[in-house]
């Protein structure tokens, strides 16, 4: 999944991103041209939450500010079901 | 329906949703005969939830709040390594210690937390307040056990387990 935040510093402002319409969230003439897989045996990288400065307060809780302990199944609201560590498996070691 | 049959259903719904379950290509929200799904624990890849094995559903049927806790996956891996970090050796480790009389076991702690994030009080409350619904707690194998450990912090007027 792709998302993106219309305001960096406001997680509640986050939105899906169609990889096949990146146009529709970026503008005209945006497209996706090419991405680079390869294997490797280097450590995985962090630093995402360097750039968020809200990253820790929603370690436990998803954007919306209800905790992680459940996730509420009866909206398809982006905000209730992600959190920080939807971004990196590393988060929670 | 019968209401232990429904409720047995329910149980068995845990294994089929979230992650590691047993039918895929369930839907994550909507419905299971008259029950409508509320909520789901954590599911992240990293979280404490996945780490050590636990998941559970919550439903609203007939107006009433059920927790489904799952029960042991017994999927053993193809290897030691798999078989270490197998679903089984985490239910083990993580869950039935807790019939042992660990209850700081970690499967049974994050019992309790979902059971206060979906009904918004503690297992710990005497009672469910009068004129107001319970929960009805509900799990297969070790899912039947985290209800009945849960249940037992409770005076049982407000909570039932089917295990």
């Amino acid at each position: 999944m792709l998302v993106r935040f219309g305001d960096i510093a406001d997680p509640k402002t986050v939105a899906k991103v169609d990889p096949d319409d990146l146009a529709a969230s970026f503008g005209k003439g945006v497209t996706l041209r090419r991405i680079t897989v390869e294997r490797t045996k280097d450590k995985v990288t962090t630093g995402i939450e360097k750039r968020l400065g809200w990253w820790a307060n929603y370690r436990n809780r998803h954007f919306d500010g209800t905790s992680t302990a459940s996730q509420d199944l009866t909206t398809d609201a982006l905000t209730a079901s992600i959190s920080s560590g939807s971004f990196s498996t590393e988060f929670n070691k | 329906m019968n209401r232990d049959v429904f409720l047995s259903i329910l149980a068995m719904d845990s294994y089929n949703r979230g992650y590691g379950q047993g039918i895929n290509g369930l839907a994550d929200m909507g419905s299971i005969g008259s029950a409508t799904i509320l909520r789901q624990s954590n599911i992240l890849a990293g979280s404490t939830e996945v780490n050590v094995g636990f998941y559970a559903s919550a439903y609203l049927w007939d107006g009433v709040q059920v927790i489904s806790y799952r029960g042991t996956n017994f999927v053993p891996g193809s290897s030691i390594s798999e078989f270490i970090n197998s679903p089984a050796v985490k239910d083990i480790w993580n869950g039935w210690t807790v019939g042992a009389g660990f209850a700081g076991a970690g499967q049974a702690k994050l019992a309790k937390e979902f059971f206060t994030s979906v009904s918004g009080r503690s297992i710990y409350d005497p009672i469910t307040p009068v004129g107001q619904p319970g929960t009805i707690l509900t799990g297969h194998s070790l899912g039947g056990g985290l209800a009945g450990f849960a249940i037992s912090n409770d005076n049982g007027d407000a909570l039932k387990a089917a295990a």
